[in-house]
């Protein structure tokens, strides 16, 4: 599977990200010789565990997460950020878990916009969304089709970064793309891309956003 | 719950699967067969460590050696003819001991969508009758006894239809 990196929009001094930044970023982007896709979404969530008691001691995992994509309908996935653990399932595994009833969605995240195909790079725009309410963030993935290996795309996909950054500041948007970078190895994941890394990425994402002051 | 580790392949393959409760009431109790909910999940292969850490605890674990038939009567029906082992040390199926030596546990299933049940049962309930000779198969918790041709009947099936390990 192609390499992604998922990036996101650190505005500048004093400023909040908005819709009306993302419109920019999107505008910036259909400046370039680019081939506008289909929407995309992904939806990320964070359990809390339902405990009958309180007060008994608990082992139960109190950062449970998941995700899914609109791009990979048939699986699911789930996060254990303190075990940095990724469970891969069939996207039925939801209908499983509803019936146990040991863990309830504490919030949500939607990632959702634009994707756009521009020669051997695959580019989405979007926001990201806390419990269909408010935007906590803009994101954009870059995914590099010819190679799979995380490290031999490392210099490339930096240097189309940089490149794509010089296009945006040129629409006078204050802020700056950056790079948050995901914490695979403490997953034990390969150096070969997955569906799973995607997961670790977005999840590791929505924790950023929801660190950060709305 | 349930997680089920598929040792035939190369890879181990894992599911999860939720049993729910059987079907109650009187017309379930005129049904040939128990009818219950079934989800069936693949799941990657670090299931177990992934429930244990969500607070979920081992009640047993077990070993199923056999064979698995395929049948197609009005609906398709599976007959698989097992060996159930215990496992006296954790994961240490290299030591499983049968629970019944010299007996194995047959059982008769088909899925079904939510508005076909009654047929399917039927269906379920035509096939033991066509093994009577060989097997009493009967709704799980009706103790039937063991018939001296119990071994006669996994051959028999073996020798009748496609075999599904």
């Amino acid at each position: 599977m192609p390499v992604k990196w998922l990036l996101y929009w650190q505005p500048g001094s004093a400023g909040q990200v908005s819709g009306n930044i993302l419109q920019e970023v999107m505008k910036s982007i259909e400046s370039l010789n680019v081939t506008r896709g289909a929407r995309w979404e992904a939806k990320a969530a964070q359990y809390r565990p339902m405990l009958r008691d309180q007060n008994l001691p608990a082992d139960f995992a109190r950062d449970l997460q998941s995700i899914f994509f609109s791009e990979n309908p048939s699986k699911f996935f789930f996060i254990l950020r303190t075990e940095h653990m990724v469970v891969e399932a069939d996207s039925n595994v939801q209908d499983i878990m509803e019936r146990l009833q040991t863990y309830r969605n504490r919030l949500t995240f939607v990632f959702e916009g634009y994707q756009y195909q521009l020669g051997d790079f695959n580019l989405k725009a979007g926001r990201a969304v806390l419990n269909g309410e408010s935007i906590r963030g803009i994101v954009l993935e870059v995914e590099y089709l010819p190679v799979s290996s995380i490290e031999k795309s490392r210099t490339l996909l930096q240097e189309f970064v940089e490149l794509w950054q010089d296009v945006i500041s040129k629409h006078s948007l204050n802020g700056k793309i950056s790079h948050l970078e995901p914490p695979f190895g403490s997953y034990l994941l390969s150096d070969t891309y997955s569906w799973q890394h995607t997961a670790v990425q977005y999840t590791n994402m929505m924790t950023h956003f929801l660190s950060q002051r709305s | 719950m349930h997680l089920m580790c598929d040792l035939s392949h190369q890879e181990p393959r894992w599911i999860v699967r939720h049993v729910g409760g059987a079907m109650r009431g009187a017309g379930a109790e005129q049904m040939p067969a128990l009818v219950r909910s079934v989800l069936n999940c693949r799941i990657s292969n670090n299931a177990l460590r992934f429930f244990h850490s969500l607070g979920y605890k081992l009640d047993h674990e077990l070993l199923q050696t056999g064979f698995k038939f395929q049948f197609h009567k009005v609906v398709p029906i599976t007959v698989s003819v097992t060996s159930v082992c215990k496992i006296p040390k954790l994961h240490m199926i290299e030591e499983a001991v049968p629970i019944t030596p010299g007996l194995q546990l047959v059982e008769v299933s088909a899925s079904t969508s939510g508005d076909n049940y009654t047929e399917v049962a039927a269906a379920v309930s035509g096939l033991a009758e066509q093994l009577a000779p060989l097997l009493h198969l009967s709704k799980p918790g009706v103790l039937t006894g063991v018939v001296p041709t119990a071994s006669a009947a996994a051959s028999s099936l073996t020798s009748r239809a496609t075999k599904v390990p």
